[in-house]
């Protein structure tokens, strides 16, 4: 009952748990995956971050090579070398420095510039002007000096009274064959201004630190500053002595990321890191897919989709639950005012299917049981008539009816009737009076006193002579079949033709008039009834030409003789001579009128009475 | 009251350093040479040197410096240290001066006698935070600009390396000896002179707080010039 609708509801249901668990599935996927690209992003940045210093010192390093030979600079080192530096040496140098890193690009001034001796005094300096109280400053023991001052070129970072400096050297050589006179060193402070250079160049937002202590930070567009501010001396700690980065690690607030670097150089050891950080997108949960969307988001979404969706989903259920609860229903609605307007007095089940036909079926059950407890008549099974539709007189499965008492006819059936010896046509049959009518098995039944009289039959040839007269003349009041007198011979023989005294008297014997054998019917005392012997088989083989036909016809009367002491019937006289000659006739006569070839029969109880049923069987 | 207290201590610091040999205000009466000091090369630059120091990005030589002085052999007169000895128990000496600037503290290597006073004095316009390694009595502490800290030599003999925890390339080494009577420290040619009192000496040399070359046997005099033939040979012997 209403199973397209309830399969679509668990469809649906099953669509939307599947939706919630793959949209699940999918915050977790897009939080992996986008959690591994910032990552994998942060490592690059620090990678570029990495690079873009050393670019840097490169290009800072090369710088000096125009100092380096700057002819006030070399003079002003060959006045000073192994002796008292003089004012004037001082001045030309400083004057050499200031015209060097004027000429420079913004991106490669220097912030300070030294000129030491070959002893590492400072000769000169420009943008450091606080060591002029201090006369015996001097840098030969930097390492990165004191490599310039041995011939090589050297960058390096410094942590310089406290702040982080990058630091380019160069050795300044006036002649070949000689060491170098003196050195030039160029300082650049890590400052919001190298930062912001250094973020630009390479679009990240980073900050440097010294022992854990910020200095500087820069940051890209949109992204949010006091993140840096939350960083702790953990954060920006590479635990590993000989690596440069750190791991990629999320920062408390679960939000951004970070990859620590290490600047090479005397800040290596004295904490000069830098820290790039990144803003990690993460979806919180399902809902967070729509909170989160922009307007881009939402108009990449294909709406027809989703309506065509709604649409169709909606659609099948609306049409499931019509097909299987509405219309059902509609016609219930219907039949149920026509029955109460009384147009009709049953639900027409055709017109019901599935549980409403069954309803309807015991709505219908229901009606007639008070129609009956009212008085109405009772419904009985269908007949062989009702079965098989209007047969000739002759022959009729009613002649398989062994009534021993009561009415001739059983409930149902039609009046048996002896097939006429010449084919003159079907006789009809007038039942008698006291005959009650076969319901119809749709349908209201019948009046019982309205029974469908049949128009007697011509005459047929005389057939042979019965074993015994009739009882009584006429058809009215009719007698049990096969009751024969209770002088006839229990001999077989043809039974007298329908129209025949004998059958217009009642008396019509039923089985084994065909076969020229009196009326079964016996009132005879208990000694004087035929015994039921098992046919020999060369009756067998006699009586039929076709031996599978007539071993089915001995099992039908087998079962037949057996039913009938099973509903404590007699069976005197009955022979299997006698049953297989009405068998014989009914099948040629059904045969004919149905063109069939072949016509099973089947015992069966009808009204506490064993009868027989003939099928045509088409094969 | 107290900075009166500081600057007498620097008078008389100042004048002490006067007499002592590190300056060489009196006649020699001991001169000599060196030789082999350009095998000689600080430990803290060769260090650095290296790649996976992790000290610089970019280190390469100048193409205008020949190979020949390409080499990061020692400043002589800052890092070698030649110590004039005897066979007795010398007295603590004169208090030393010790200069931290430029990222090293000179001289780099020092040889005392016990119960010597070592002031160090920062010339650097910012803090240093001097400390011995695994001195517990020198720990590392801020030495504010122009401002010093003093150390007294222990008995007995031993070695001593001198760090700043801000500057990772200061390195200096204190060797304490009780025999060692003077120092004196070579000029850039090498050359070296003593004014010892009459008697027998042995002259030590020591770089990077460690014995180099040949201890050498010399005769001081009250009148004349003990001149030592044979340059101390650096590159050979010592420790």
């Amino acid at each position: 009952m209403m199973i397209l609708s309830r399969a679509w509801v668990f469809i649906l249901s099953l669509l939307v748990g599947a939706a919630i668990y793959i949209v699940s599935l999918a915050v977790g996927q897009y939080n992996r995956a986008n959690a591994k690209g910032m990552d994998d992003a942060l490592l690059g940045d620090g990678q570029v971050v990495n690079w873009a210093l050393q670019i840097d010192s490169r290009r800072r390093l090369d710088t000096l090579i125009l100092v380096s030979v700057d002819a006030g600079v070399t003079k002003a080192l060959k006045a000073s070398n192994g002796k008292d530096i003089t004012p004037a040496a001082k001045e030309e140098a400083k004057k050499a420095l200031s015209s060097f890193n004027e000429k420079l690009p913004v991106e490669y001034k220097n912030d300070v510039l030294f000129v030491v001796d070959r002893d590492g005094r400072m000769i000169a300096q420009l943008g450091y002007d606080s060591i002029n109280a201090f006369p015996e400053f001097e840098l030969g023991g930097y390492p990165a000096v004191f490599d310039a001052l041995h011939g090589f070129l050297r960058d390096d970072n410094w942590v310089f009274g406290g702040k982080l400096a990058r630091v380019v050297t160069r050795p300044v050589e006036a002649e070949l064959g000689q060491p170098p006179l003196g050195a030039i060193v160029g300082l650049r402070w890590v400052d919001s201004s190298f930062a912001k250079e250094i973020s630009s160049r390479t679009r990240t937002n980073l900050a440097f630190f010294v022992q854990g202590t910020k200095v500087a930070q820069a940051a890209t567009e949109g992204f949010e500053d006091p993140i840096f501010e939350q960083l702790t001396a953990s954060d920006i700690k590479v635990e590993a002595q000989d690596k440069v980065f750190s791991e990629v690690h999320a920062l408390a607030n679960g939000k951004s990321g970070l990859i620590a670097g290490r600047m090479p150089g005397d800040a290596w050891d004295l904490g000069g890191t830098f820290a790039v950080v990144r803003t990690r997108t993460s979806i919180a949960g399902p809902m967070s897919f729509i909170s989160g969307a922009d307007d881009k988001d939402k108009a990449n979404v294909k709406t027809w989709l989703v309506v065509l969706t709604v649409v169709a989903g909606a659609g099948l259920g609306f049409l499931f639950s019509y097909l299987e609860h509405s219309r059902p229903l509609a016609e219930v609605r219907a039949q149920a005012a026509r029955l109460k307007k009384g147009e009709i007095d049953y639900l027409q089940l055709p017109r019901f299917q599935g549980a409403y036909r069954m309803f309807a079926q015991d709505i219908n059950s229901g009606i007639e049981r008070v129609v009956e407890k009212g008085g109405g008549a009772n419904r009985k099974p269908a007949d062989l008539e009702s079965i098989l539709g209007p047969v000739p007189a002759q022959p009729n499965m009613s002649a398989f009816s062994f009534p021993l008492s009561g009415p001739t006819f059983a409930p149902g059936m039609q009046a048996p009737v002896v097939p006429p010896a010449a084919p003159s046509g079907p006789k009809p049959f007038v039942p008698p009076a006291s005959a009650p009518a076969a319901p119809s098995p749709l349908g209201p039944p019948p009046a019982p006193s309205a029974p469908t009289p049949l128009a007697a039959p011509p005459a047929p040839a005389p057939p042979a002579p019965l074993a015994g007269p009739p009882s009584a003349p006429g058809i009215a009041p009719p007698k049990p079949l096969g009751a024969p007198p209770p002088s006839a011979p229990k001999s077989l023989g043809p039974p007298p033709p329908f129209n025949s005294p004998v059958a217009r008297s009642g008396s019509v014997p039923s089985f084994g008039q065909s076969g020229g054998i009196p009326a079964f019917e016996d009132d005879g005392p208990e000694d004087e009834r035929t015994m039921i012997a098992r046919p020999s088989e060369d009756v067998l083989a006699a009586t039929s030409g076709d031996g599978g036909e007539a071993s089915d016809w001995l099992s039908v009367y087998d079962d037949y003789v057996r039913t009938k002491k099973q509903c404590s019937e007699s069976i005197d006289g009955l022979t299997f001579e006698k049953f297989q000659v009405t068998l014989k006739k009914n099948r040629d006569a059904l045969m004919q009128r149905h063109g069939v070839k072949r016509v099973k029969f089947s015992v069966y109880v009808k009204e506490g009475k064993a009868s027989l049923k003939a099928t045509p069987v088409r094969e | 009251m107290r900075s009166r207290k500081t600057f007498l201590l620097l008078a008389a610091s100042m004048t002490a350093l006067g007499l002592s040999g590190i300056v060489h205000a009196v006649t020699p009466n001991i001169r000599g040479r060196i030789s082999g000091q350009d095998k000689l090369l600080p430990e803290v630059y060769l260090e650095a040197a290296k790649p996976k120091a992790n000290r610089w990005t970019w280190r390469e030589p100048s193409p205008a410096v020949e190979a020949q002085f390409r080499v990061l052999s020692a400043n002589v007169p800052r890092d070698v240290c030649i110590a004039a000895t005897s066979a007795q128990t010398a007295g603590p000496q004169e208090p030393v001066l010790m200069k931290i600037s430029g990222g090293r503290i000179v001289p780099t290597t020092l040889a005392v006698s016990p119960k010597t006073k070592l002031v160090l004095k920062n010339l650097d316009p910012f803090p240093h935070k001097a400390y011995i390694v695994g001195n517990k009595g020198f720990t590392a502490e801020i030495i504010q600009p122009n401002g010093t800290r003093e150390w007294t030599a222990p008995d007995g003999n031993g070695r001593y390396e001198i760090r700043d925890e801000l500057y990772p390339s200061v390195r200096t080494w204190v060797v304490v000896d009780p025999q060692v009577l003077q120092v004196a420290y070579p000029g850039r040619d090498g050359a070296f002179a003593f004014a010892l009192p009459s008697g027998e000496y042995v002259l030590k040399a020591y770089f990077g707080g460690r014995r180099v070359g040949k201890a050498t046997g010399v005769v001081a005099k009250e009148r004349g010039t003990f001149e030592i033939k044979e340059p101390l040979n650096l590159a050979e012997g010592g420790d």
